[in-house]
């Protein structure tokens, strides 16, 4: 019998990224990577699993605007031409390291990896890899949950609350239009909480959202089990908090396995070591150079010089670092039991692109945990927050305090001198977007195309608000799209609420930013009513 | 051959990644050895340095206001901005102050005061006294109250530079509530508000103090400490530290920053790197079957073959043989390749 639960939950987001007016456009390799690198590789390991048929259970949050690019057909083709053209560099790569051996056999690894992603995407899942997750949700392995509309913060949206409640209820109601049923849970964005954000969630018909650590410790009352038991919050909702030793193991810079030294070195890609004509073909059209995925190094140490990757090593200290992951687990599941006098659970969020893209190796660990977890004992059993709910059905009311898992635990990462210059207009459009929803709800004279224009104008408003473009702001990285996006999308909206006002629509403008702007195809303005 | 590595970089994965890039930062940090835009050492330097220690860094104070880096931009960016390029408006002639929370102990408030409102006031105070006024936030905590203007539990004030339209509040007092009012002070101490903000509410830094009756019993610090990951035997104070610092970790990325390029190339050693390929092309009849070094390979509908070889230290020999369609004539080239590398 087991002494506790542990539920692994992973994070998988990228802002909403699609430029069909341009035929090259560096960010959308963001998503093209992702594919290839993580969701791919998650895929295969959900679907090797299954078909071992070993139980497990694990959460997957995919965030509306991933899922909006994952369907969106201009993307799914332009993914299939980076694959072919990404297949025809490996073929290359394969002649050229011929008197190389230590290379050749990792370009034969490439080339493989990226044959195989093309069958799952194309043959496999028919380009819309939303089916993978379909059928992992409908087999009970995977609980697929959902994540804010485009990832906005919430906790700095509160001087207009529908503008929160938007981007829950939209999130739900895509969800419900892809997958069919109501998310089971919410990864609020950067998980961040803010008190009464729950009874948003639970008016959706959401289960369950995560906080972190503090957003528990420091609920009101004390939380009599700390974060390891979930609480409930007076709307019904439940809120998990996340355990802060299994996200060290993964997450910590000092501490964390992903920089073991067998592991694959992130920051030595071909895009950028080899000679520019011969990459030319491969890397931006304006010849900026980009990373292609093949890397032939491993991490090696903490200076420069770096050693050719083996694939056998890093795959043996994958499984080490999986069962070093077990074993203290089992050990605080034991030691939690006996002094709560009740099985805890662990909740261990991760971004789901830390998996693949960045740790190389890590759909591999996540592989071995699983089926070591499901083999090699019986301390603990992986469960989802559902499942733990459907199974311990009182659980304490507290209100948890306000919180986020970025740097400092608050709202510092996305309100900082980089960033706090977006709040005024943010805020002033989401003002905006409520009074134009009220207006049109009085008013029994409404267009089809000034409903075009209302919708249109809620996603323009939904895109503003990405989370990202004040991450991207603050780290200080590909800063001038992040500005280019927030600007973007606050004139669009500002534009069609000067038209809407004014009762001049410009058909050709709604037409054209409708077509660049076109995730959530359902999306009805009136979320935003009062 | 030596393929030493082109960029100085740390392995750590997530503190590599959120090193400062080449982006132009137009305005100044606000606070320094803390936030992610300095080296790996200096924040490894600035967790170990307990948190209270910082503090005085930290005064009020207005935060830069941030040209846009439209200038830093890549190439494909200024091929995308072009010439146009929105700008936002300033304002919306509204006149408001609005609040936000940033953490338990710091506010943020941004404002719009319309120079109608600015009159209106100069007007009430009289010119002469207003050019001696001073322009201020006056910061009202209003914790458990109704608040009216009047009976906020206490209050303190902010001058601001003319110039200002933010500012980051430190209120020092987590779990509290606030409200303030801008707007300016007359030199007999008279208080002309322009604008009141919304009422916001400070997280809690520590644990509730409220407790559930039944659960009076509970080793309130062994729960706390176990929760945040510090081990037994600890005392509250000390805990409290613990998760202020545990906080100051990075273990969440925000958004996946290794999508975003190369690391920072800041503290670059002075670098050389240099490989060799060679490259072997030649062509014959367009129905010939070929091999190089025993392998086929795909002649080019004109007959024309090129391949491309990472070249290592040492001598290679390559045979090149073609052989006619029908299998009855053969042509064979053995080239020999010798490289160092001193």
């Amino acid at each position: 019998m087991e002494k506790g639960y542990l539920a692994l939950v992973l994070h998988a987001h990228l802002p909403f990224v699609r430029h069909p007016e341009h035929s090259d456009f560096l960010e959308e390799d963001w998503l093209f990577e992702a594919i290839t690198e993580t969701y791919i590789p998650l895929i295969n390991v959900f679907d090797g699993l299954i078909r071992d048929g070993i139980p497990f259970k694990i959460t997957v949050s995919l965030s509306p605007t991933l899922i909006a690019m994952l369907r969106d057909d201009l993307l799914q083709q332009r993914y299939i031409a980076h694959m072919n053209s990404l297949i025809e560099l490996s073929y290359k790569e394969i002649e050229r390291t011929k008197w190389e051996p230590q290379f050749n056999h990792l370009a034969h690894m490439y080339k493989d990896k990226f044959e195989n992603a093309r069958w799952v995407f194309c043959e496999k899942y028919g380009r819309d890899l939303t089916r993978a997750f379909k059928t992992f949700l409908d087999s009970g392995c995977v609980e697929v949950i959902t994540c804010g509309a485009t990832h906005g913060f919430l906790p700095l949206m509160e001087t207009c609350k529908e503008a929160s409640r938007a981007q829950i209820r939209v999130a739900a109601r895509y969800f419900k239009d892809v997958f069919g049923r109501t998310p089971a849970g919410i990864w609020l964005p950067e998980c961040g909480y803010f008190p009464g954000h729950d009874r948003y969630v639970f008016e959706e018909g959401i289960r369950y959202f995560f906080v972190d650590t503090h957003g528990i410790l420091h609920g009101s009352p004390r939380p009599k089990y700390g974060i390891f038991a979930p609480v409930y919050c007076r709307s019904g909702a439940a809120a998990f908090g996340r355990d802060i030793e299994s996200s060290k193991a993964v997450w910590s810079a000092k501490e964390g396995y992903p920089g073991d030294y067998n592991y694959r070195e992130f920051y030595r890609d071909i895009g950028f070591d080899l000679d520019f004509e011969y990459m030319k073909p491969y890397i931006h059209s304006d010849g900026i150079r980009v990373n292609t995925g093949i890397k032939y190094y491993r991490i090696t140490g903490e200076t420069n010089h770096k050693e050719p990757y083996d694939r056998r090593w890093a795959l043996d200290r994958a499984a080490d670092h999986a069962g070093n992951f077990m074993f203290n687990r089992q050990k605080q599941v034991e030691h939690l039991y006996d002094l709560l006098g009740k099985k805890p659970i662990l909740v261990s969020p991760y971004d789901a692109e830390l998996f693949g893209h960045w740790w190389f190796e890590g759909p591999e660990w996540l592989d071995f945990l699983i089926r070591k977890l499901a083999c090699d004992q019986d301390t603990i059993k992986l469960t989802t927050p559902s499942h733990y709910l459907d199974e311990n059905k009182r659980n304490q009311v507290i209100e948890p305090s306000m919180s986020s898992w970025g740097y400092k635990g608050y709202n510092e990462v996305w309100l900082e001198g980089s960033n706090d210059w977006i709040y005024r207009h943010l805020h002033k459009a989401a003002e905006r977007m409520m009074e134009l929803a009220n207006d049109a709800v009085r008013s029994n004279n409404n267009s089809p195309q000034k409903i075009r224009a209302l919708n249109q104008a809620a996603r323009e408003l939904l895109l503003a608000q990405a989370s990202d473009w004040a991450f991207i702001m603050k780290t200080g990285t590909t800063v001038p799209y992040a500005v280019k996006r927030t600007k973007d999308h606050i004139e669009r909206f500002t534009k069609l609420y000067e038209m809407l006002k004014s009762g001049n629509i410009d058909e050709g403008y709604l037409a054209d930013i409708g077509s660049k702007d076109n995730l959530f195809p359902d999306l009805d303005y009136r979320v935003y009513c009062t | 051959m030596a393929e030493s590595s082109k960029k100085k970089r740390t392995v750590k994965p997530r503190a590599a990644k959120k090193t400062p890039r080449t982006a132009k930062k137009p305005a100044k940090k606000r606070t320094t050895a803390k936030g992610t835009g300095t080296s790996l050492a200096k924040r490894i330097l600035s967790r170990l340095k307990p948190a209270a220690l910082r503090i005085p860094e930290e005064t009020a104070k207005e935060s830069p206001k941030r040209e846009h880096p439209v200038a830093s931009a890549g190439p494909v960016m200024q091929k995308m901005m072009g010439s146009r390029g929105y700008e936002l408006p300033e304002g919306y002639s509204d006149c408001r102050i609005t609040l936000l929370v940033r953490d338990p102990h710091w506010l943020y408030a941004y404002w719009e005061i319309p120079d109608w409102k600015i009159d209106e006031i100069r007007s009430a105070i009289g010119h002469y006294e207003f050019s001696r006024s001073k322009k201020i936030l006056r910061v009202y905590d209003v914790s458990g109250i109704n608040f009216t203007g009047m009976n906020a539990n206490k209050s303190f004030d902010i001058e601001l530079n003319s110039q200002a339209k933010n500012w980051y509040v430190n209120i020092g007092e987590p779990n509290r509530s606030w409200c303030i009012d801008i707007g300016f002070l007359d030199p007999s101490g008279k208080f002309y508000v322009a604008a009141r903000s919304n009422i916001v509410s400070t997280p809690r830094d520590s644990m509730s103090d409220e407790i559930d009756e039944e659960w009076m019993t509970i080793d309130w610090d062994k729960i706390y400490s176990l929760s945040g990951g510090f081990g037994l035997g600890r005392s509250s104070g000390d805990i409290k530290e613990l998760l202020k610092r545990r906080l100051h970790e990075e273990l969440s990325s925000g958004f996946p920053s290794s999508f975003m390029q190369k690391p920072s190339e800041e503290n670059k050693d002075f670098w050389l790197v240099a490989s060799t390929e060679l490259i072997v092309y030649g062509a014959t009849e367009p129905s010939a079957q070929l091999t190089v070094q025993g392998l086929p390979v795909k002649l080019r509908s004109d007959g024309s073959f090129t391949l491309r070889f990472a070249l290592p230290d040492g001598r290679q020999e390559i045979p090149i043989v073609a052989k006619n369609a029908k299998g009855d004539m053969r042509r064979s080239i053995t080239k020999v390749v010798e490289k160092r590398t001193q």
